[in-house]
């Protein structure tokens, strides 16, 4: 079939050649296989299959050009103060977007499903970190002085983390472990049963509406200003921690042994069986590391907002979800790129034509995604095996 | 023991396997039971005002203990007694390797056949001696037209299921039918107190069992997860409201918006469904979760102007043909809902069988092997989307009319998740347990949930434990969905009546890792 | 050939026993006693009943009107309104668990069960505007009254400019295929809009102002409305957008309202739905403007909600209009004193009357209704009307009829149905609370003056 296109080692979603951006994750991750089965684009007229592979081979910089585009269509709109305010909103944004899409990328190159669950456990995070800062009295600690506040920091990022790795091994060992070699539906209804379910304890117990989590004040004060935008100190947490964190995870996965295990489970699970790797264990810590994450961006969520709610997590899991999908699934970098990217097209999207339209943007490029450019971004076209 | 259960509920009354994976025999037969107890108990059920046949018959129509009521209601309460121990006898029996003979089932069948008559002529002697009006209203702590219809159509099922026992063993979906259809026929005529709102309740549930017979389409025979289903439902709400409201001053008659909304949303969930061919499962699932989410937005958006905005579109008409008035009370909402609902039932389960049926067989399956035989794995998913679609503009247009207002809030993710929840329940790809999957979470969604609250604070000054009082149930309800959906999946992922493939499947078990399970093709 | 016959001989046992027990009910004596006249001798059962939602997402909304029509009832039973009659109160709820509150489908069926008993003589009712939508049509084709304590959508009984909008898209006259028995007694959003812009422009001194909505009917038929009498002012309405509901951040649409000069923000829509969120995303973006809401922002958690920011006191100094204080007024003060100790019992919040503003409307609305009821037993010598479609159109003909005083003031009704008990309070958040600043009125012709 011509609309396959190329094999194994094609150069990845193209953007004139190799971005530069480090793979962290070996080729052959594995991204959806497209079916052998006819296409309905294909089947139509040449031209249709030309426009096809076209927009497909060039997707990533035709989405790039877009949103150089609406860039500039903001600058038109309201000069370079408000472009440079929707790029710090959306840098913010897509950070935290970045940290959720990880996660699911994560998972869904180990097991092949799709954690419904996990923007749930971006949400119970955001309520254990809530927790934890009442009890052991952080607001107080972080608010007092700069070292009192790295010493919040320092308690509250790894115990929100901690607990909610702890949360998501628990869903996996409960609800997916079972069903691992189930028919595709199975686990995936378990996910949306899961995600329902801790949606209704949440709400059952932190009531409808949202709840103040006393951290945004931790953080206060304006950095620098670039002409008349305003950078605070806590855009600057914000995207810091993010890459920082996808840092610490690129290194971790690819130069430790839990790391290797992840990635060879991954690429091959009975070859990695083979090989000795403990299934279960590496995919109860990949689990663990992406609830992590979610945590992570929980907290973070928490002081830059200073709100969370039952069913926040909801909208802003598909949101990453696109996210991951459009850097490529189970590819780590790309689902951090594509978290910046998502920001952005959401912001500047939103600014343009108007916010009621964000969110069906936002679906309509997971669409176009999976229409044009099923690997993603930074995936790689693999035939399916006979 | 539970083993022993369900193996002795899917064997027929002399041994030998049930062909239908459930005997219609004994579910006639404990249905027969359950209808003569609540007939004769109805109090003790719901209250005062809906007496039963033995609890007040003799009221009405004793004058002295040797009076012809005494004696007609002994008899009835004779022939009660020995057609509702007769299932739990005959149950008993079985386990001791015997059978009751043929003439048994002739003495029940005339006891059956008794009973109706004698019924009917308990409630007529009571609205002549009484000079009540015959189809009047009544005193409460009086007997009552539903207990009557009831009680009758207890003994009349009892009759049925013994004196026909072979065609209900043989034909066991259409004697299914036959005993069911009658009561729902005439549910209006049965219930007294409180027609409308049980009405209204059917009317309901008759819409979300369209709705999951449609969404069963694409999941369950197609093998398709759509987490967007109400997407379709939107769209053939509005197609319909938009031709038969003030809105744009179109008032076409509903039997055509009928047709109009199937074909629409038909259209429409070809239209969607294109983007999804080439997508496997997860991915299908996340973009038609991604329709359902932009529809309802652009209808809040009032894209086109064709919408009306976050208000809706409201003035539906209701139709008015000759002395059918649909405005002054739902019973002919009922009615309609009920022939639409059998004529969808009778097509789908045609459709399941015909060749369409098969290649969706065939695609669910392997889908790659599908191809290689030749079938059009594109038209056959697009026939999916369709015909699943179709279903739901068809239950859009009732909607729309009985409501008279649609707003984009009823088309929200969890009109789609409570969909999907009926057909896991009830068993995917099967058409009987997708109604029976209707039937038990509308149940629980509209009124046990709701009810549970009252019951509770009543409970709980009862009882004096202050506590219940405070619980809401209905803030529950999440983790209620949740948890019928992942126990399901865990234990029975088949649903409560799994469909024929699936118990193949599961009975011949053994669920060994094959490489493809692991690479997930299948 | 084995006959089961054991328990026969216990099922009849049962039933002669159920026999006994069942001579010893009797129906109610339809007859009255002879000689009694005026109401003191009425004879039947008059029922009323409250549609509101009770759960969900409603729960802390709906029950407050829903309990006080309840101790309206109450209330009346003891001080004998209805003399020989016997009065009773039916309370429904129209959220279901689908929707997580309010649902139009279950008002409707829950009218439809109301209409269909011959004794109900009204319905308090119902909360929503879009429960409103399917309702109405259902009472007018029954001739029911029905007396809304919360529904401010004005297109509900007249029809006003805005209502041929299509994206507010409300034919009044088709929600009325019979009788107009549908009343309020609040005032409708045209007139709270007209006082809003008038706030924004002449008190705020805003000439310029950025518009959200929450695309939900009543903030967004408040938008609209607002941004048409601003413009009427004089004003320049700079940008506008519509957020679904679950919108957690504005600050993409605040920059844009920032870089075009906005001098204030106008925010329709509730506090459930991101008011509070959008003054807390003004300060982190340190915009020091002020920000203006109708009655759904004014409550407690929109204090909790902009101060949840970077700034902990950002609340301080917003703005929003709503219902006048009835807890200012006398007349109201027996009534939450009554409330408290009926009610006692009860967990808290529900316990308190005045933590939610609609209690009092439910109280005073079904006053009337009961008022109205006992006019009709009067006029026709102290018993109901023989027919219930009669006794109906009477009760609905005497609440036009309307004068009364009670926990709101003096409410009489208009034409449309509509109170002419109007008045907005614009409130301020000083200190952490809401304090009224000043009471406005406006007359037909839009004129907006100072009430208090």
């Amino acid at each position: 079939m011509s609309d396959q296109s190329g094999t194994p080692g094609a150069a990845p979603g193209g953007t004139g050649g190799r971005t530069g951006a480090v793979t962290l994750v070996d080729q052959g991750n594995l991204g959806p296989r497209t079916s052998e089965g006819s296409s309905f684009f294909g089947a139509v007229t040449p031209i249709f299959r030309f426009l096809y592979s076209l927009i497909s081979k060039n997707f990533g910089a035709l989405l790039l050009a877009l949103i150089v585009l609406s860039i500039f269509g903001t600058f038109l709109q309201g000069g370079a103060t408000l472009m440079g305010n929707q790029i710090k909103n959306a840098l913010v944004l897509g950070a935290i977007y970045a940290l959720v899409a990880i996660g699911y990328t994560m998972v869904y190159g180990i097991i092949e499903l799709i954690n419904f669950a996990h923007g749930d456990v971006f949400t119970v995070s955001g309520f254990y970190a809530i927790f934890i800062a009442n009890t052991l009295h952080l607001n107080s600690l972080a608010t007092s002085s700069f070292g009192g506040l790295l010493l919040a920091l320092a308690i509250v990022f790894p115990l929100s983390m901690i607990a909610a790795g702890l949360t998501g091994m628990a869903i996996e060992f409960v609800a997916y472990r079972r069903l691992r070699d189930a028919p595709r539906l199975a686990p995936l209804i378990t996910a949306i049963g899961v995600s329902f379910l801790i949606e209704g304890v949440m709400l059952v117990r932190e009531g409808p509406d949202y709840v103040t989590t006393g951290q945004a004040s931790w953080i206060n004060g304006t950095a620098f200003t670039i002409g008349k935008v305003a950078v605070g100190y806590t855009d600057l947490f914000v995207v810091g921690t993010a890459l920082l964190l996808m840092f610490a995870l690129g290194a971790f996965v690819q130069r430790t042994r839990l790391g290797k295990a992840m990635r060879s489970t991954a690429q091959d699970r009975t070859a990695a069986l083979l090989c000795g790797i403990d299934i279960n264990r590496t995919i109860s810590a990949t689990f663990f590391i992406g609830s992590a994450l979610a945590a992570a961006a929980a907290v973070i969520y928490s002081i830059n907002y200073g709100d969370v709610k039952w069913n926040i997590g909801f909208r802003l899991g598909i949101i990453a979800f696109t996210a991951a999908v459009l850097g490529g699934i189970g590819n780590i970098v790309g689902a951090g790129v594509g978290g910046f990217l998502i920001g952005l097209i959401y912001v500047f999207g939103g600014s343009l034509i108007g916010g009621a339209w964000s969110e069906a943007l936002i679906f309509a490029i997971l669409v176009l995604i999976l229409t044009f450019r099923p690997v993603g971004l930074f995936g790689v076209e693999v035939t399916t095996r006979a | 023991m539970r083993k022993r259960l369900a193996a002795f509920i899917r064997t027929e009354p002399e041994g030998g396997p049930s062909s239908a994976g459930t005997s219609v025999f004994w579910i006639l037969a404990s249905s027969a039971s359950g209808l003569l107890i609540i007939g004769w108990l109805l109090p003790w059920f719901v209250g005062p005002y809906d007496a039963g046949v033995g609890y007040s018959a003799q009221d009405a129509l004793v004058s002295s203990p040797t009076g012809i009521g005494t004696i007609l209601i002994y008899i009835l309460a004779v022939a009660m007694v020995i057609l509702f121990v007769s299932p739990f006898a005959e149950a008993f029996m079985r386990f001791r390797g015997r059978t009751f003979g043929p003439r048994a089932d002739r003495i029940r069948l005339y006891l059956g056949i008794a009973g109706v008559v004698l019924t009917g002529v308990v409630w007529l002697l009571y609205r002549v001696l009484g000079e009540e009006p015959l189809f009047g209203s009544l005193q409460p702590g009086e007997i009552s037209d539903s207990a009557i219809w009831l009680t009758m159509y207890g003994f009349a099922l009892a009759a049925l299921v013994y004196g026909a026992r072979p065609w209900v063993i043989g034909r066991q979906t259409l004697a299914f039918g036959t005993a069911v259809l009658p009561f729902g026929i005439f549910l209006p005529l049965m219930f007294h107190q409180a027609p409308d709102f049980l009405l209204w309740a059917a009317g309901s549930l008759a819409i979300y069992m369209l709705l999951a017979l449609g969404l069963n389409v694409v999941v369950g025979f197609a093998g398709l997860l759509d987490l967007g289903y109400a997407a379709f439902f939107a769209i053939g709400a509005y197609a319909c409201a938009s031709f038969a409201s003030p809105i744009h001053n179109i008032h076409w008659p509903l039997w055509i918006l009928i047709f109009l909304g199937a074909a629409i949303a038909s259209l429409f969930g070809a239209i969607l469904g294109a983007p999804t061919l080439r997508l496997r499962g997860d991915y299908l699932a996340i973009v038609t979760l991604g329709f359902g989410e932009i529809v309802p937005d652009l209808a809040t958006n009032n894209v086109f102007n064709l919408t009306g905005g976050p208000n809706g579109i409201s003035g539906i008409d209701q139709p008015h043909w000759g002395f059918m008035d649909f405005s002054e009370s739902p019973r002919w909402y009922y009615w309609s809902l009920l022939l639409v609902s059998i004529a969808v039932i009778v097509l789908l389960y045609n459709i399941e069988r015909s060749r369409v049926g098969r290649a969706w067989v065939a695609l669910r399956e392997d889908e790659v092997a599908a191809a290689a035989t030749g079938i059009n794995t594109t038209t056959t998913k697009l026939l999916a989307f369709a015909i699943g679609a179709s279903v739901s503009g068809l239950a859009g247009a009732f909607y729309g009319s009985l409501v008279t207002v649609v707003t984009p809030d009823d088309f929200s993710f969890s009109v789609s998740i409570a969909v999907l929840s009926i057909v896991v329940l009830g068993g995917i790809g099967n058409i009987a347990g997708v109604i029976l999957g209707a039937v038990i979470l509308t149940f629980v969604i509209f009124w046990a949930l709701p009810n549970m609250d009252a019951w509770s604070t009543t409970l709980s000054s009862t009882v004096h434990i202050p506590a219940l009082a405070n619980i809401n149930f209905s803030s529950y309800t999440y983790i209620i969905y949740g948890l019928a959906l992942i126990l399901m999946m865990l234990l029975r992922p088949g649903g409560l009546l799994p469909s024929r493939a699936r118990r193949i499947e599961l009975e011949s078990a053994g669920e060994s890792e094959s490489l493809a399970a692991v690479q997930g093709i299948a | 050939m084995v006959k089961p016959t054991k328990g026969v001989l216990s099922i009849a046992s049962i039933a002669a026993l159920g026999v006994l027990a069942a001579c010893g009910t009797t129906s109610t004596p339809t007859s009255s006693s002879a000689g009694a006249t005026g109401i003191a001798g009425c004879h039947g059962t008059i029922t009323v009943a409250s549609d509101m939602p009770l759960t969900g997402g409603d729960a802390t909304d709906g029950p407050f009107p829903a309990y006080a029509a309840q101790l309206a009832v109450t209330q009346a039973n003891a001080n004998k309104l209805m003399g020989g009659c016997t009065l009773k109160y039916i309370s429904k709820d129209d959220s279901t668990v689908l929707k997580n509150g309010h649902d139009p489908a279950q008002g409707a069926a829950n009218i439809t069960a109301l209409a269909a008993d011959p004794t109900v003589m009204g319905v308090v009712g119902p909360f929503n505007s879009s429960v409103a939508l399917s309702e109405i049509p259902v009472a007018s084709r029954n001739h029911l009254a029905l007396i809304s304590p919360a529904n401010t959508n004005p297109c509900l009984t007249a029809v006003v400019a805005v209502c041929s909008d299509p994206t507010i898209a409300i034919n009044t006259a088709s929600l009325y295929p019979g009788p107009h028995t549908y009343f309020r007694v609040i005032a409708s959003d045209v007139q709270q809009s007209e006082i809003d812009a008038y706030v924004a422009y002449s008190v705020l001194k805003a000439h310029t102002i950025y518009v959200f909505d929450d695309q939900e009917a009543y903030g967004r038929g408040l938008a609209l409305l607002f941004m048409k009498y601003y413009k009427a002012d004089g004003g320049s309405v700079v940008g506008s957008v519509s957020l679904p509901g679950a919108t957690t951040t504005f600050s993409t649409q605040l920059s844009v309202a920032q870089s075009k000069g906005a001098q204030a923000i106008f925010f329709g829509g509730t506090t459930g739905n991101g008011c509070g969120l959008v003054r807390r995303d003004m300060g982190s973006a340190g915009m020091n403007i002020p920000l203006l809401g109708g009655d759904g922002c004014e409550d407690q958690l929109f204090i909790t909600n902009a101060n949840s920011g970077a700034k902990t006191s950002e609340a301080n100094g917003s703005y929003a209009t709503s219902a006048p204080d009835v807890t200012k007024l006398a007349s109201s003060a027996t009534f939450f004193s009554q409330y408290a100790a009926a009610y006692a019992s009860l967990p808290a919040p529900y316990n308190n009357g005045t933590k939610e503003p609609y209690t009092a409307y439910g109280y005073d609305a079904m006053n009337i209704l009961l008022h109205a009821i006992n006019s009709v037993l009067v006029g026709n010598g102290g018993q109901p009307p023989s027919s219930s479609q009669t006794f109906r159109d009477d009760v609905v003909a005497a609440l036009r009829q309307t004068s009364y005083d009670g926990a709101l003031g003096h409410t009489t009704f208009d034409a449309n149905g509509d109170t002419t008990n109007t008045g907005f309070t614009l409130y301020k958040v000083t200190n952490g609370a809401w304090v009224g600043v000043n009471t406005y009125a406006v007359d037909t012709s839009g004129n907006v003056s100072v009430k208090s």
